[in-house]
């Protein structure tokens, strides 16, 4: 048994090391930076941070574009998940691989289409201006419009499928018994649906959510330096102003951010079960 | 009824939205235009110029590099551990699993950011190299994330299921 435990952490010590030395040290070492201060632990560089109204706008436009993309990728999760569920299996498998194939192709491909679409001679304002609709061609991108339909577009197929297998795994019965008996439409989702998909619906909307968060490929290109998230905010931060305590401060925040939607989300899932 | 109506509705705006961008940006890089715009006119002068320019060859023999070679060590590292985690109950097993599935959390921008900063300029790593040491932690996890489930369902050997502390599918999500 010890030989077996000698030769296990042999196999296992090599990843543990590694990442903790290339990846663990450095990013330790990066967050410690913003509580310190001439060698002292202080709270300075947070207090300093929230004090900056930029910085706070930057924060809550984050924050509020994650709930956001978060809230409306589930309800078009839940139109999309049940229409799919319903289809014959051999539609369902195609629509379920044609879901799944954003998520195969690079974050930037995805993000970049949205700028042949809403740029100045992008299609949007072709059609506007074609129509006569506005003399001049409207700024569509760098908007936080733009960068909130860029991050939908990016995270909705995790809802989706978080949703199909939640509702796969539905009773099958339970949506009939339900209309049998007389509840709407309205009152089947509320009651039978929601209920029994909610596991579902919390791990789409952990994914979602934090990734919506840490995405930063997609603000940095559709809402540029106009439509800041912490992101850019901090590769600006670092690029431009060579500030990085400041980084480290939104690094923290980030990590606690997509930490608290985790174990939330372990929360919630466990709190069912023991039901 | 009206669902049922609903459904090829719902499922045709949904494939618009989701795959319809990526439609228009092949059209558009076979556009023989002079802008980013939608096509006038189909040519392959845009696809044949990208490979003149020599930054782009850089890039691109660089992204297969790191994808192949960093796909490798990832694997290299990665399937012992995965084995040993899935095998054994080690000591400190929860803590090595945590330690090796952390760098899907943490978005990737700051992982760059800590490497170039405590990497890069201290010791004067070369940015191939750090580019390459950044991939493995990303990628282990996935080995060893989904092995342990794998072998459980193929194997069940006598201890309890290891609990999957990292939601799946997260990866896409932090990539930058």
């Amino acid at each position: 048994m010890f030989q077996n435990r000698a030769e296990a952490l042999a196999l296992a010590l090599p990843a543990a090391i590694f990442a903790a030395v290339v990846f663990l040290l450095p990013v330790a070492i990066l967050l410690s930076e913003g509580f310190r201060s001439d060698g002292a632990w202080t709270l300075a560089a947070y207090t300093d941070f929230f004090s900056q109204t930029l910085n706070r706008t930057v924060f809550f436009r984050t924050f509020r574009l994650g709930l956001e993309v978060t809230a409306v990728s589930a309800v078009i999760g839940y139109a999309a998940a049940f229409a799919i569920v319903n289809l014959p299996p051999k539609g369902k498998g195609r629509m379920i691989g044609l879901v799944t194939l954003p998520l195969m192709i690079s974050p930037v491909a995805r993000t970049y289409a949205w700028i042949v679409i809403l740029g100045r001679t992008g299609i949007v304002n072709e059609a506007i201006t074609g129509l006569g609709l506005s003399a001049e061609p409207l700024r569509l991108l760098f908007t936080e419009t733009a960068v909130f339909i860029g991050l939908l577009q990016l995270f909705l197929p995790l809802m989706i499928l978080s949703l199909i297998s939640a509702l796969e795994n539905m009773p099958k019965d339970a949506i009939p018994a339900a209309r049998v008996l007389g509840a709407n439409w309205f009152q089947v989702f509320w009651k039978v649906i929601l209920p029994l998909t909610r596991e579902g619906l919390v791990v789409g909307g952990t994914l979602v959510f934090t990734g919506s968060l840490t995405a930063y490929i997609t603000p940095a290109i559709l809402g540029g330096s106009k439509v800041l998230m912490l992101e850019t905010l901090m590769y600006q931060q670092v690029s431009v102003a060579n500030n990085f305590v400041s980084a480290s401060v939104i690094a923290f925040i980030l990590i606690v951010m997509s930490f608290a939607a985790n174990i939330l989300l372990k929360r919630l899932a466990t709190a069912r079960n023991r039901r | 009824m009206s669902i049922r109506l609903l459904s090829p509705v719902v499922l045709f705006l949904l494939l618009v939205f989701l795959i319809g961008p990526f439609l228009i940006i092949i059209a558009a890089s076979l556009s023989a235009g002079d802008t980013l715009a939608f096509p006038q006119g189909l040519s392959l002068r845009w696809v044949a110029k990208v490979f003149t320019i020599d930054s782009f060859r850089d890039s691109f023999a660089m992204s297969m590099f790191l994808a192949v070679f960093g796909t490798l060590a990832a694997l290299i590292l990665g399937i012992p551990a995965a084995y040993a985690l899935a095998r054994y109950r080690l000591p400190g097993s929860e803590t090595v699993r945590t330690v090796v599935s952390l760098p899907i959390i943490v978005p990737g921008i700051i992982v760059g950011l800590a490497l170039l900063r405590y990497l890069v300029v201290p010791f004067g790593f070369n940015i191939t190299l750090a580019l390459f040491f950044a991939i493995p932690p990303w990628c282990c996890p996935m080995p060893c994330v989904s092995c342990p489930q794998a072998s459980v369902t193929c194997a069940p050997i006598s201890r309890k299921r290891p609990s999957c502390s990292v939601p799946h599918g997260s990866a896409p999500s932090s990539a930058s």
